[in-house]
């Protein structure tokens, strides 16, 4: 039974009623598809998987500009593979300057798969998380952020591949106010893992972060974040501790009519001891173009996109170079975007030695792991506001591989398409 | 095996894989015309025997990985060396030599969506990290600038996380890592949509602005002013008109589309008629702040806002600043400082409102 003084709302209400605490409910229904094609021995195997699901789902908040803010949502799905639950909850004490001092939110999801589900792992499972965050000094420029968390996955029939896990990890982050067009952030946390059935690949990780963000009216911006996190892994002979540095920036500066865009990022792992399965490499992407037209129109971006994996003597070492284009429109009514990249991956092949393990060479190395590749990315979103209260998204994404070696094409895609009804 | 078996014999894998990787090789390296020849009864024996090490040896580098692809492929890998068992055994030497090879080339690629598989888990586990971070970050955003639009987003790239995550619990790493990528994707569109300010407030404050752009340049077009510049200029009204309709309707988005263009017309009206920041325009915008913030002061005092008051006091402090400049003849200088005098009052009375 819902509070008196709570109103039945449209979609749009959710979000505009400043006064009084809101809610709402909606339905969906569509179909979500999946599909990895991959060589097996002279055969192509095809993994296509669709599902077809409704979906209900129920959610209130507070007043927008109330001190105790609130926001609960609940939906339940039933589908041709499973009944999916979620129930989502986000509550923020504001002190008198609109300052929010305290953060409560949780997640939590349950899956019931059927009888007749063509997933290949299928136990029921309940996940979920948990995050408090403290907002003990709130200044001017920035509040500092104290967290910590908890979650976990726990399967009704544990296997090999399911596997139950346990969550927990605290923080301390200081992030600069809102008021202006420079955010920033950064901060420290400490997280643990644990896994109730298999203890040797529990792990502890530190990790440092940063951010930046900056953009003007006139549509510059540029955003950075830097995180680096350090693995360490209950027993390292089953696998090795390890650093990871993640970089990202991207930056978009006027440029004619339109703006000059650059993407780029970073990443970096460094295992205490390698071995085969697990080595040293960086990645770096970068991603530059230019994007034009009108706002009131449409708008378009087309550049190069380059990316490397550099993995010294690894097989896995490659470079990749594309050309990526894109459209996007979003009207009131209807609104959608379409991307295309083209590209080659070639691999270094370099001819590695192999060692028996001791540091002894073996004569022998391996070569011809992966071959080059040509790719396509395709990728597509739509949706339609078809009246007030219904309205139809559409999402796809394909991505095909041409080896030099047949045996190696591969796709890979996925789509979805949903009616909403938003009484 | 259990999964505790597993990782215990973790060692004994690594190595495996090691000598897995070397067998690979040499069965790899074997010409196609060699295999060919190999038609002696223990030649074929002595390939399949191979086969089934090379089996064993991939199958503790599969092992290492929850990838479902590379399982399935190397389960059926070992079906096909058991079908080459069977023909072998039925003295069919040269039919179980080619299944047998079959079984190589996808142990080989078994080994390889395997190899693909390690580095994507532990990359999908710090993304997902990242992403839920942002996520909750732009969802609070987007709920208390009331962005019907960023929350469209926002909750369409969640759902694609959700999904992510649950191919992720499937063991199809790759395609969970696409999944989470575009989930990112829509989120950063969401971000963007934010950051361009269709926020009621960040929307007020461009309206405001672009609302002064056109005063200031109406005051400035004088009688015999360019007709296409009085023309755009009346456009430019005209556009922002249906901004403050597209706001009162609750379309911050339109709202937002149609101040830029009225903000674009304002300036080309402005520069087909050459004019540009005079001194009277700006002595005008000092007076107008003036008139305001008389206004806003007693609200901000009685509000009690700490962060108000300190914001009112910076407006303040901008408005000095563009007085100075305009006395010493600056006047561009003295018109950026008093806008950001207006922008600071306006966040001020945001703060209190």
């Amino acid at each position: 039974m819902l509070p008196a003084a709570c109103l039945a709302q449209t979609g749009n209400g959710f979000l505009q009623d400043n006064d009084r605490a809101v809610w709402s409910w909606d339905l969906a229904s569509g179909v979500d598809a999946y599909l990895h094609t991959y060589a097996l021995a002279l055969d192509d195997t095809s993994e296509a998987l669709s599902e077809f699901m409704v979906q209900a789902g129920f959610q209130g908040r507070s007043p927008r500009l109330a001190n105790h803010r609130w926001r609960l949502r609940a939906e339940a799905s039933t589908g041709t593979e499973l009944w999916r639950q979620r129930l989502e909850g986000d509550y923020r004490f504001l002190d008198q300057d609109r300052h929010t001092r305290f953060r409560l939110r949780g997640n939590f999801w349950g899956r019931q798969y059927k009888r007749t589900t063509e997933y290949v792992l299928s136990s029921d499972n309940l996940e979920g998380r948990l995050e408090a965050r403290v907002y003990p000094v709130v200044g001017r420029m920035a509040a500092l952020d104290l967290r910590a968390w908890g979650g976990l996955i726990d399967y009704k029939t544990p296997s090999t591949l399911e596997v139950d896990y346990n969550d927990a990890g605290a923080g301390v982050f200081l992030r600069s106010q809102s008021l202006g067009n420079h955010m920033w952030g950064g901060g420290v946390r400490r997280a643990r893992r644990a896994y109730p059935d298999s203890s040797a690949i529990d792990r502890d990780t530190w990790s440092a972060e940063a951010d930046y963000d900056f953009h003007d009216l006139e549509g510059q911006s540029v955003r950075f974040f830097h995180k680096s996190d350090r693995r360490l892994i209950a027993d390292e002979t089953v696998r090795p501790s390890a650093w990871t540095h993640w970089t990202d920036f991207a930056g978009l500066v006027s440029a004619g009519s339109g703006h000059v865009y650059l993407e780029a990022q970073s990443e970096i792992w460094n295992y205490d001891q390698e071995n085969d399965v697990y080595f040293n490499s960086w990645r770096p992407e970068t991603a530059l173009g230019y994007r034009g037209g009108d706002i009131l129109a449409a708008v378009w971006k087309v550049g190069p996109v380059l990316e490397r994996l550099d993995a010294g003597d690894s097989p896995e070492t490659y470079t990749q170079l594309g050309a990526r284009a894109g459209v996007e429109s979003y009207g009131s009514a209807v609104g959608g975007s379409v991307t295309l990249e083209y590209g080659r991956r070639v691999f270094s092949q370099t001819d590695v030695p192999v060692d028996d393990g001791s540091g002894d060479l073996l004569g022998f190395s391996i070569s011809d792991i992966y071959s080059d590749f040509n790719y396509w990315k395709i990728w597509l979103i739509g949706s339609w506001r078809i009246s007030r209260k219904f309205s139809l998204d559409f999402l796809a994404n394909y991505e095909p591989e041409n080896h030099t070696e047949n045996i190696d094409d591969s796709a890979i895609g996925f789509a979805s398409l949903h009616l909403i009804w938003r009484p | 095996m259990d999964t505790r078996t597993c990782h215990r014999t973790g060692r004994t894998l690594i190595k495996g894989v090691v000598f897995g990787l070397l067998a690979l090789v040499t069965a790899g390296s074997i010409p196609d015309i060699a295999v060919a020849q190999m038609s002696g009864g223990e030649q074929v024996e002595a390939y399949i025997e191979r086969t089934e090490e090379l089996l064993i040896w991939a199958r503790g580098l599969v092992g290492e990985t929850q990838s479902v692809p590379a399982r399935r492929v190397l389960s059926q890998a070992a079906d096909l060396h058991h079908r080459s068992r069977g023909l072998m055994s039925r003295g069919m030497k040269l039919e179980a030599l080619g299944v047998s090879r079959r079984s190589r080339a996808a142990m080989w690629h078994s080994v390889r969506l395997a190899r693909e598989a390690m580095g994507l888990e532990e990359r999908i586990r710090i993304r997902a990290e990242r992403f839920s971070d942002q996520h909750s970050q732009l969802m609070e955003r987007a709920l208390d600038a009331g962005d019907r639009q960023a929350m469209d987003f926002l909750r369409r790239s969640e759902n694609n996380a959700v999904r992510a995550r649950e191919q992720y619990h499937q063991g199809d790493f790759k395609l969970s890592w696409k999944m989470l990528e575009k989930a990112g994707d829509l989120m950063r569109r969401a971000a963007r949509l934010l950051a361009d300010g269709t926020s009621p407030e960040r929307l007020e404050l461009e309206i405001d602005r672009t609302r002064m752009l056109i005063e200031r340049t109406r005051e400035s077009l004088d009688n015999d002013a360019n007709p296409r510049a009085r023309k755009m200029l009346a456009e430019a009204e005209e556009a922002l008109v249906r901004a403050r309709d597209g706001m009162d309707r609750g379309h911050p988005g339109r709202a937002l589309q149609m101040t830029g263009l009225a903000r674009q017309l304002a300036i080309r009206a402005a520069s087909l008629d050459g004019t540009g920041p005079d001194d009277a325009s700006v002595q005008r915008q000092l007076e107008r702040f003036d008139d305001r913030s008389g206004r806003v002061a007693d609200r901000v005092r009685d509000s009690g806002s700490k962060p108000a008051r300190e914001m009112y006091e910076r407006a303040l402090q901008h408005r000095t600043r563009a007085a100075e400049a305009l006395a010493n003849g600056d006047g561009e200088l003295a018109l950026r400082q008093i806008r950001a005098a207006h922008d600071l009052l306006g966040q001020a009375e945001d703060l209190i409102r």
